[in-house]
């Protein structure tokens, strides 16, 4: 004890010149006098007044307006909000009878897209190599001239028929060809099978809300196949396991977000699903509709349950349990298949046998009908068209391209679209941002964002109207009325949409169609598809032997899409619902073959396929099959490289934000090839590498966090799969007394899918900064709602599980990670009513009020982080930096929610349960001499959630919504062990397996 | 000597910190120039122009509103220049000045006056009109007796000076004891927050 004592007076003796108390007093003294003066004087604000105020603004009242996202996947319907004429959030349209106010992360992205600075701000011009501003007046008449000769209009599919319809007149006036493709191939995929099945190219409409058994080979439908949106809204409406909850089975090679959610996964080897289709056909086909069809018995005859399990690596048992499961569902049952992933070189072909299989379960007419379809028409050229057109550019006879909204340098790279752009005279680019595409061109004609100009859309037996809800931001022009200005027309596109097109569609007039954002021309209901043409199967040419060595699948990613809209922090700041990467593109690799690699997350490896040897970080993903490799579709873009330096920092390449994943793709006589690619090598490179991981690990370490349970467990005894921890009344600290309210937030496991589109909406609605991907590794994220993702590995049984005394069941013997159950589980700040966090706050910033939220003054927080490291749940966000001010460029400053606080550095800031929407409704709701009711509020999370997992309310009354699931024998509290009492209720996740 | 000075230093950075903090509010008193010499007392004194025809949101919205200067025009269209024989020749010269000025140099030209906020909270405080005015007029009295609490009586400044600090400690002393405040008794009935969330989000 002594010696020691003197170890450290010795160590102190190593300060040369101690500060003593006097001197350590002048300086504080002098540091609080400078610090003071600081705040002596307050900033001058101007205020400007508008000449003449527009009745409908009010400064400090939102406006709505509801408009439309058409574009290139689908039309979005959707509710802007505005403050002083400025957009600041996209919600769902609850009216919408499709839709129901559905909307999906991409989508509620794009409000940034509107503020993005490195948009087009005029039309330009190259010379030499350079662009230089042009006005429109200039650039029109220039474009117009070099309308001669071969001219082309390249673009993707369209669902305005607006759009559409200028273009075509456009197209007969100066006598040019339109050629359309299809980045991802989803669309392309479905079209061209329904064209050769039925003769009718149409996307149907399907009704997952009507399945009781829903099969997905390879389609993602959750996440990016076709509208997830819709499609995740009627799914989840099925999800609740006291009716008649719906099953699914997903057959899929890498890990999709549907595959996370199925109910059975069966993971087959990449470039392998055809065979399990037709494996599947084959089982089906004795005793249906088209058992006596001799030539699908031909093709058939050959995919026996013994080939299916050699080829894809399914038990011949699981395909036999689900086609006798599907047998016992005809008629309610849903199947579908496509995607990026399963576009294998003969396009359309899996959709041929996804008709064949849905026919022959008497789907068609069901749960897939005609009629109010989601794209009525083909308007995408066949894989033929596209080559032979790429071909003519090579030759040298295009004289004009006219690229519209898109970006086929990149899309079409396997088709070395860039070399043959090179040939051709004119190249004229209509677009919001540059990409590779318009740095081969030679004027770019600006076009706005659908937020600033008219456009239309039409799907789903709806017509949509898109409304201008601002002035454009820069000098851009929307495509309608570029392609107006080309045939010397004096209309512009906002009359042209109100005098022929919506006169046409909209019986309830114009100002109702504005008002309403769309309106109804074809009822959806029962109607059966044209005639199936059994014949169609010979085409279809699946593999029949095992295919050897590495393969790799190419995917469509949740969060960027196929890549357009890349140039937006925040879409890669919201980390991939699977993998939970933030600004990467990584290799899918199962543990398997990482084992015998000895490669881990965060390794980089070579990966070598054909002509091509890339480096490109891992992550070890559970659920594949070991020789099956995954990387997503649309990173590497041009427009991904103007982010700021220390979003990015540390990326692999310096100059690109990802892995293009083209460069693996193949061409075939067909088509495009991107599933089941040979790989001929991956070796691990000596590279230390920092991915933006933000969940790192994926065990719940048996805490019993995100529960769940079999549904037939769960019938016998609903609180099956959980437990409670009745501590109610115990703990050091008395209550807080709720007089009036109290909030409450219930997320409902067994809806939530994963998505993050409540993440996104919350970006937005609070004003959340993107801290970029090194940030992202140091576990420094600051989303308000992240979405933990768990692996439990124990085939039919789950991690949790506990025995008759309580213990956990040990079954770390039993792991197969082939067969990975994923649960998904959003948190946010828990407001427990004996918060940790409350207790430990050396400033009293972090207070309970009285409505029971855990209220966070942040001019009061002096950044301890005290709270951040007490809080058992990890909700707590630290601003490391200074977030906005000088890292916020004009005009992205306009996306900020001007009722919530701009955090600075230095402070925590976390959930508040969306308090200025609640102090919003409050204050109205006191104007009106009334209380505040549960249907006032929603918060950006639970408007946020297509699925409707998320409910908001008041606890205090009885008969609230929330309050009757609070009651519901599957809530729980997570840690409700330690006595923190939380105000989010789960709601345990049950599994129909 | 050199003990002198240490000391006086000493004691007046002491006085210093002692007047940032205790010394009255530094925005009391707060009026700076302004682009356009507009008088209040002239409108909401001597013509009675009730404070809602130009800060009309006030009653609903989170912000007063400032008015636009077509609200200016509504009454000095052309040849209107005031609604009374002036007392003497220079003030019917300075108001056909100040009224020649704001038809010739904003509103024929399409602008606004910039005016230099008086009133102004810091970011970090949500303050929200409406629920106050709500809270302060009384059943039959005149719109300004919800203003004068905080704005004082504006009706009798030329130029708008800031009358209360507006700091944390004026809000939270009304909202403390409503009633005695003037409150109406039914808002109050309902009782008025004073935890951090009620401002500070």
């Amino acid at each position: 004890m002594r010696t020691e004592k003197r170890n450290i007076k010795n160590k102190n003796l190593n300060i040369e010149k101690p500060v003593n108390r006097k001197k350590f007093l002048a300086f504080m003294g002098g540091t609080l006098g400078v610090a003071g003066l600081n705040c002596a004087r307050k900033p001058v604000e101007k205020i400007i007044p508008y000449l003449s105020r527009p009745p409908a603004v009010q400064p400090g009242i939102a406006t709505y307006y509801a408009t439309a996202r058409a574009y290139s996947e689908g039309v979005a319907p959707v509710l802007v909000k505005t403050r002083e004429g400025k957009p600041i959030k996209i919600e769902g349209l609850a009216e919408h009878p499709v839709f129901k106010g559905a909307v999906i992360a991409d989508t509620y992205a794009t409000i940034w897209d509107l503020y993005d600075k490195d948009r087009f701000k005029s039309a330009m011009k190259k010379s030499g190599s350079t662009f230089s501003k042009t006005d429109w007046a200039e650039v029109i008449p220039e474009v117009k001239k070099a309308l001669t000769g071969n001219v082309r209009v390249i673009s993707k599919p369209s669902y305005s028929p607006s759009e559409s319809s200028v273009l075509k007149k456009f197209l007969n006036t100066v006598n040019a060809r339109h050629i359309v493709y299809d980045p991802s191939g989803t669309q392309q995929g479905i079209l061209t099978g329904n064209e050769k099945s039925f003769k009718k190219a149409i996307i149907p409409q399907y009704a997952f809300d009507k399945a009781d058994l829903i099969l997905s080979i390879e389609a993602d439908f959750l996440g990016s196949w076709l509208r997830p949106d819709i499609f995740t809204k009627q799914f989840a409406s099925r999800r609740s396991p006291n009716g008649k909850m719906n099953r699914l089975v997903v057959a899929e090679a890498v890990m999709s977000l549907t595959g996370a959610n199925a109910d059975t996964r069966l993971a087959i080897a990449a470039g392998t699903h055809l065979t399990f289709a037709m494996g599947l056909a084959s089982l089906l086909l004795p005793g249906s509709m088209l058992a006596g069809s001799t030539e699908v018995k031909n093709a058939l005859s050959k995919y026996s349950p013994k080939l299916v399990e050699s080829v894809t690596g399914v038990a011949e048992s699981d395909l036999k349990n689900i086609a006798s499961e599907l047998m016992a569902n005809v008629g309610k049952s849903l199947v579908v298949g496509g995607g990026t992933s399963a576009r294998d070189g003969q396009e359309g072909s899996l959709q041929i046998v996804i008709n064949l299989i849905n026919e022959m379960l008497r789907n068609h007419g069901k749960t897939i009908t005609p009629v109010a379809p989601i794209k009525g028409s083909n308007d995408i050229s066949t894989s033929q068209e596209l080559f032979a057109f790429v071909a003519e550019m090579k030759a040298g006879s295009i004289n004009t391209l006219i690229i519209d909204r898109s970006n086929p340098v990149y899309d079409l790279m396997p088709l070395g679209f860039g070399d043959a752009l090179t040939k051709v005279k004119n190249v004229i680019f209509i677009g919001e941002r540059p990409n590779e595409s318009s740095e081969a061109a030679g004027h770019v004609l600006a076009s706005s964002h659908y937020l600033e100009d008219w456009s239309d859309g039409y799907s789903c037996g709806i017509y949509h109207v898109s409304q201008p809800v601002i002035q454009n931001i820069f000098d851009t022009k929307s495509a309608g009325d570029i392609w107006l200005a080309l045939q010397n027309q004096p209309e512009d596109f906002h009359g042209f949409i109100q005098n022929n097109t919506a006169s046409r569609y909209a019986s309830g007039g114009w100002g109702k169609l504005l008002a309403d954002g769309f309106a109804v021309v074809e009822k959806n209901g029962p109607a059966n598809m044209p005639r199936l043409i059994p014949n169609a199967i010979s085409s279809v040419k699946a593999p029949d032997s095992p295919l050897d060595g590495q393969r790799l699948n190419i995917f469509l990613s949740v969060g960027i899409g196929d890549g357009s809209a890349g140039n937006n922090a925040y879409r890669h700041e919201m980390p991939d619902p699977i993998t939970k990467v933030t600004w990467d593109n990584v290799l899918l690799v199962s543990p398997e073959l990482a084992k015998e690699k000895s490669i881990e997350t965060e390794s980089i490896v070579q990966v070598k396929a054909g002509d091509a040897a890339v480096e490109l970080p891992v992550v070890v993903q559970p659920g594949l099959q070991k020789n099956t490799v995954g990387i997503a579709f649309g990173y590497g873009q041009k427009n991904m490289t103007n982010f700021r330096k220390d979003l990015v920092k540390g990326a692999l390449k310096d100059n690109e934000l990802g892995i293009n994943a083209l460069q693996f793709a193949k061409i075939t006589a067909d088509g495009f090839s991107y599933s089941g690619i040979k790989v001929s090598s991956i070796t691990k490179v000596n590279k230390s590498y920092k991915l933006g991981l933000v969940q790192k690990h994926g065990s719940q370490e048996k805490r019993y966090i995100a529960r769940i349970a079999k549904l037939s467990d769960y019938k016998k005894d609903p609180k099956s799969g959980h437990f409670e921890h009745d501590l109610e009344g115990k703990g050091l600290y008395p209550g807080h007394p709720h007089p009036g309210n109290r909030w409450n937030l219930n997320i409902d496991l067994n809806k939530c899918t994963g998505c993050s589109a409540c993440v996104v909406s919350c970006f937005s609605e609070n004003n959340i900064p993107a801290v970029g991907r090194l940030e992202n590794w140091r576990g420094r994220e600051m989303s308000w709602i992240r979405i933990d993702r768990y692996y439990d590995y124990y085939l039919d049984k789950h991690d949790h599980e506990i025995d008759k005394s309580g213990k956990p069941i040990d079954r770390s013997k039993d792991v197969n990670m082939l067969q990975a159950n994923v649960h998904f589980q959003p948190v946010t700040c828990q407001h427990c009513e004996q918060a940790p966090c409350e207790n430990v706050c050396p400033v009293a910033a972090t207070q309970h009020s009285p409505d029971g939220l855990n209220e966070m003054a942040y001019n009061r927080c002096i950044g301890t982080r005290y709270c951040a490291d007490n809080c058992p749940y990890k909700v707590r966000k630290f601003n490391w930096f200074e977030n906005w001010e000088n890292k916020i460029k004009d005009p992205e400053q306009y996306a900020l929610n001007p009722d919530v606080t701009v955090r600075s550095r230095g402070v925590i800031e976390k959930c508040s349960f969306c308090i200025q929407r609640i102090a919003e409704k409050r204050q109205e709701a006191r104007l009106q001499n009334r209380p505040i009711s549960e249907d006032d509020l929603k918060t950006a999370c639970e408007q946020g959630c297509p699925a409707d997992a998320i409910t908001f309310g008041d606890i205090n009354s009885k008969d609230t919504k929330v309050a009757k699931l609070d009651k519901d024998k599957r809530s729980y509290k997570i840690f409700a062990e330690i006595n923190t009492r939380p105000m989010v209720t789960f709601m345990s996740k049950v599994k129909n397996h | 000597m050199k003990k002198a000075l240490k000391i006086t230093i000493n004691v007046l950075v002491f006085l210093g910190l002692a007047w940032l903090l205790f010394g009255p509010a530094k925005q009391i008193g707060y009026a700076p120039e302004q682009p356009f010499a507009y008088n209040h007392k002239i409108h909401a004194g001597d013509y009675k122009i009730d404070c809602q025809y130009c800060h009309s949101t006030v009653t609903y919205s989170k912000k007063a509103g400032i008015p636009g200067t077509n609200v200016c025009m509504n009454c000095h269209s052309s040849g209107v220049l005031g609604f009374r024989p002036f007392a003497n020749k220079s003030d019917g010269k300075r108001v056909q000045k100040l009224i020649g000025e704001l038809s010739n140099n904003y509103w024929s030209k399409s602008k606004s006056p910039e005016w230099t906020r008086i009133h102004n909270m810091p970011d970090h405080v949500r303050f929200s009109h409406a629920p106050h005015v709500k809270a302060l007029l009384k059943p039959g009295a005149e719109t300004k007796t919800a203003c004068i609490p905080c704005h004082g009586d504006v009706a009798t400044m030329d130029v708008v000076a800031q009358q209360e600090s507006l700091n944390m400690g004026f809000c939270v002393n009304c909202h403390r004891t409503p009633t005695d405040k003037g409150f109406v008794a039914e808002y109050a009935k309902n009782g008025v927050g004073t935890n951090c969330g009620m401002c500070h989000y």
